[in-house]
């Protein structure tokens, strides 16, 4: 099991170089100068591009060109982020609490929600329970994130003037970049819902939290759709087993049938499920990011495929290439030790 | 009376359909919204809706735009520019369909395709190299003589040619034209198998020759400037010499060794691979590079489809991600399929692989990539809709229900039907095509009885 885990891990290598090697191959149908840009650091050398293409190869051959960015890649220098104005790797870090705390508030209650939802609806078959989730299910599976996150931006806080858009009052920000420069106010985590707790600013929790309640709501409502599809059938398949007829022959109360024996087995699926949602939160959270205004990875990556600023966008390709790789990881290694019947050599 | 009417599959299928209410009511509103999609120019023509793009013009501009919906002459409004917005939604209704019709339809057949190759050659590894000395090739010697040797030296020839002397665009194409007179070998009856391996090792010579030559040149021009400096490191000096003994090594290996691949693995890892992508900034990235204007294939697509090069280009691009799905389903599916007796019957009766595959097993694969198809139309139509939304899809003016909403995201207090118009279209028909296939699953399931 463990060296399994390991090996998997040791194969992320492979999956990154894969992963760059595409993106890499898919610069090459961009003229050069429009891909010097990669090797910016500063503002001052956009002026010498022509310079720039020499000095990079930028028109020599591609495999030429991936051993340069390779070289520049190894020693941490992922190339200049036209989007940010500052260093690639600088950019995510800056970027990726904003995206992280997005997505660390909505993934456990979509999972949790959405098991809960299933569970009620496959126990309740075909009575009106059942038929209105399953009828929520399908309409917020065909609502485009978009859609939504428009809705509840007009509705919610432009009609009801609740919660917030961005990521914090633009007086707070203000408030807290003087505080931060000042020392009164230090970035621990990033994540401002957190920091204002370590500070002892309840104000910021509160704030920040106020300004995640949509962005959340969006995310859990699109991705929960899916996953109570998936439960709800699970369950189904899961309860029509013999050895649940054996359970209620035994006479087991109904709750314990449902809860200790069908719905444990049943949740096999939702992990697999649970890990690729890591990838639709990413996707998601693009679109997310966009309509709610938080400057996080999905509104900086978006950005950068505008202005087709080339460093950005293949530092945001690998770093999710990452994410998900390791969510699969995650995945495999939990359903091994949920399912015995599942074993890797 | 008995009745003797003949109840195919089919019409069983139909029947179990039509109990299912919302399916049906599903299937009215596509066909009505085809049907809308169709009639727009003619609908144009005949007065009965403007221009999608046609702009007022007049002294008073400011008093046509923004109209709320009900106004006579535009009765969903129209938007910031004053232009209707019952024909832009209807207008971009044609985009979606076709966009979503587009990609299902050439996912699925692509999907369905490998998968089904996949599926039915899984375990049985193609003998994809077979060296001069190797006893495979021997043993066709032994069968062929003079005649397998000819052969070879021509698929050897011509792959060199290709490879060395010609474009990549007329090398993929003599690629093509290759495999296609292995494949009319093959068919020729006696010797014609033997002869069509022989063309293709000869040819798998060739790629081996290749692979060895690229490595040498790889490392030779990733070594060539600083060798001229005389300041490599030794690291990279190990790497320069391991890079030609790697070459020599096999090119030792061509001359006795094998290679098998299993098609199914190959196609299996590239599933794999390109389900562990992540999908939208990949679409990001795609789609940014296809229409910056100043790269090869911008202006290739531009050159190819003109104004619609965007709708081209989306298209191209779901495309890509589309058929992963439908491949994963089909080869399950005949993975099972062709372990049943009738494949087996048809294989004992000497039925050719090509006709068990399309006529045999596929068939009986046919109810999931019906519901598989109809899906991907929704789904299609949903992310067309979000990459135009972010700007990323199909470009203003022409007018789809994505773009339509980016616009309206600026005006959504002042002027909310301009949003809520197309974000309903969008939710309709793709919860539409969801619930036809919702309804299709549960229909064209035999084990559900009526």
């Amino acid at each position: 099991m463990l060296v399994y885990a390991i090996r998997r891990v040791l194969q992320l290598p492979i999956v990154l170089f894969v992963v760059s090697v595409v993106i890499v191959g898919l610069l090459q149908f961009l003229p050069p100068t429009a891909r010097a840009a990669a090797y910016v650091k500063s503002e001052q050398q956009l002026a010498h591009i022509d310079e720039i293409i020499k000095q990079y190869n930028l028109d020599a051959p591609f495999y030429v060109q991936y051993w340069t960015w390779l070289k520049n890649a190894l020693k941490g220098n992922l190339g200049f982020s036209r989007v940010d104005k500052k260093p690639v790797l600088e950019a995510i870090a800056t970027r990726l609490p904003v995206s992280a705390e997005l997505v660390l508030y909505a993934f456990l209650p979509t999972l949790l929600f959405s098991i809960w939802l299933g569970t009620l609806a496959a126990i309740h078959r075909d009575r009106f329970l059942d038929q209105l989730i399953r009828v929520l299910a399908v309409v917020f599976w065909s609502l485009p994130t978009f859609v939504l996150g428009i809705a509840l931006v007009a509705v919610v806080y432009g009609y009801l003037k609740l919660f917030g858009i961005g990521r914090l009052p633009p007086d707070l920000i203000i408030q807290l970049a003087q505080q931060a420069n000042a020392g009164e106010f230090r970035y621990y985590t990033g994540l401002l819902s957190l920091d204002g707790l370590l500070n002892g600013r309840l104000d910021v929790t509160l704030a920040a939290l106020k300004h995640l309640v949509l962005p959340t709501i969006t995310l859990i409502l699109v991705l929960g759709a899916q996953i109570v599809r998936v439960m709800r059938s699970s369950m189904l398949d899961e309860l029509g087993k013999d050895y649940v007829r054996t359970a209620r022959a035994k006479g087991l109360p109904e709750k314990v049938v449902h809860y200790k024996h069908a719905r444990r087995n049943a949740l096999i699926p939702v992990i697999t499920l649970a890990g690729l949602m890591f990838a639709f939160m990413l996707n998601g959270v693009v679109i997310t990011e966009t309509i709610f205004n938080l400057p996080g990875l999905g509104q900086w990556a978006a950005a950068a495929a505008v202005q087709l600023d080339q460093p950005s966008i293949l530092g945001f390709a690998l770093f999710t290439a990452l994410i998900v790789a390791l969510a699969n990881i995650a995945v495999d290694v939990l359903y091994a030790l949920v399912d015995p019947r599942i074993r890797y050599e | 009376m008995a009745q003797n009417r003949i109840e195919t599959p089919w019409t069983l299928a139909w029947r179990r359909f039509r109990r299912h209410r919302m399916a049906i009511f599903s299937l009215g509103i596509i066909i009505l919204l085809v049907a809308l999609a169709l009639s727009a120019p003619l609908l144009v023509r005949l007065g009965w809706i403007p221009d999608p793009n046609l702009q007022p013009e007049g002294p008073n501009l400011a008093a046509s735009y923004f109209l709320p919906p009900g106004t006579p002459g535009h009765p969903l409004g129209t938007d910031e520019l004053g232009r209707d917005v019952l024909s832009r939604l209807i207008y971009g209704g044609r985009i979606s369909l076709l966009v979503g019709f587009t990609v299902a339809l050439s996912s699925v057949l692509i999907g369905t395709l490998v998968g089904a190759i996949a599926g039915y050659f899984a375990g049985r590894a193609f003998l994809f190299f077979a060296g001069p000395a190797s006893p495979t090739y021997r043993e066709l010697l032994g069968r062929g003589g003079l005649a397998v040797v000819l052969l070879s030296l021509v698929g050897l020839g011509t792959a060199l040619y290709l490879f060395y002397r010609t474009e990549p665009g007329t090398a993929l194409l003599g690629f093509a034209g290759a495999l296609l007179a292995a494949y009319l070998l093959n068919r020729l009856p006696g010797l014609g198998e033997k002869l069509a391996r022989a063309l293709w090792y000869g040819f798998s010579w060739a790629l081996l020759l290749g692979f060895a030559g690229l490595i040498v040149d790889v490392a030779r021009t990733l070594a060539e400037p600083g060798m001229a400096r005389g300041d490599l490191s030794p690291i990279e000096l190990a790497g320069y010499y391991l890079a030609h003994l790697g070459a020599l090594a096999l090119l030792a290996f061509g001359v006795v060794g094998r290679i098998a691949l299993d098609v199914d693995v190959v196609i299996s890892r590239i599933i794999d691979f390109m389900l562990s992508l992540p999908g939208l900034p990949i679409l990001l990235v795609l789609s940014a590079f296809m229409r910056n204007p100043e790269s090869a294939l911008g202006k290739l697509t531009a050159s190819l489809f003109g104004e619609a090069a965007s709708v081209a280009i989306i298209i191209l691009i779901l495309v890509v991600f589309g058929w992963i799905t439908t491949a994963r389903i089909v080869r399950g599916l005949i993975l099972s399929l062709r372990e049943q007796e009738f494949t087996l019957a048809a294989q004992a009766l000497g039925v050719s692989e090509t006709r068990i595959v399309f006529r045999h097993l596929v068939p009986n694969a046919i109810a999931p990539i019906i519901v598989d198809a109809t899906l991907q139309v929704g789904l299609a139509i949903l992310v067309e809709a979000g990459l135009s939304f972010l700007g990323f899809g199909i470009q203003p003016p022409v007018a789809t229900w994505g773009n339509m909403l980016t616009g309206a995201q600026d005006y959504i207090f002042y002027a909310p039907h301009l949003a809520i118009f197309p974000g309903l279209a969008i939710l309709l028909t793709v919860l539409a095509f969801n619930y036809v296939g919702d309804g299709l699953r549960d229909a064209l399931d035999p084990r559900s009885r009526v």
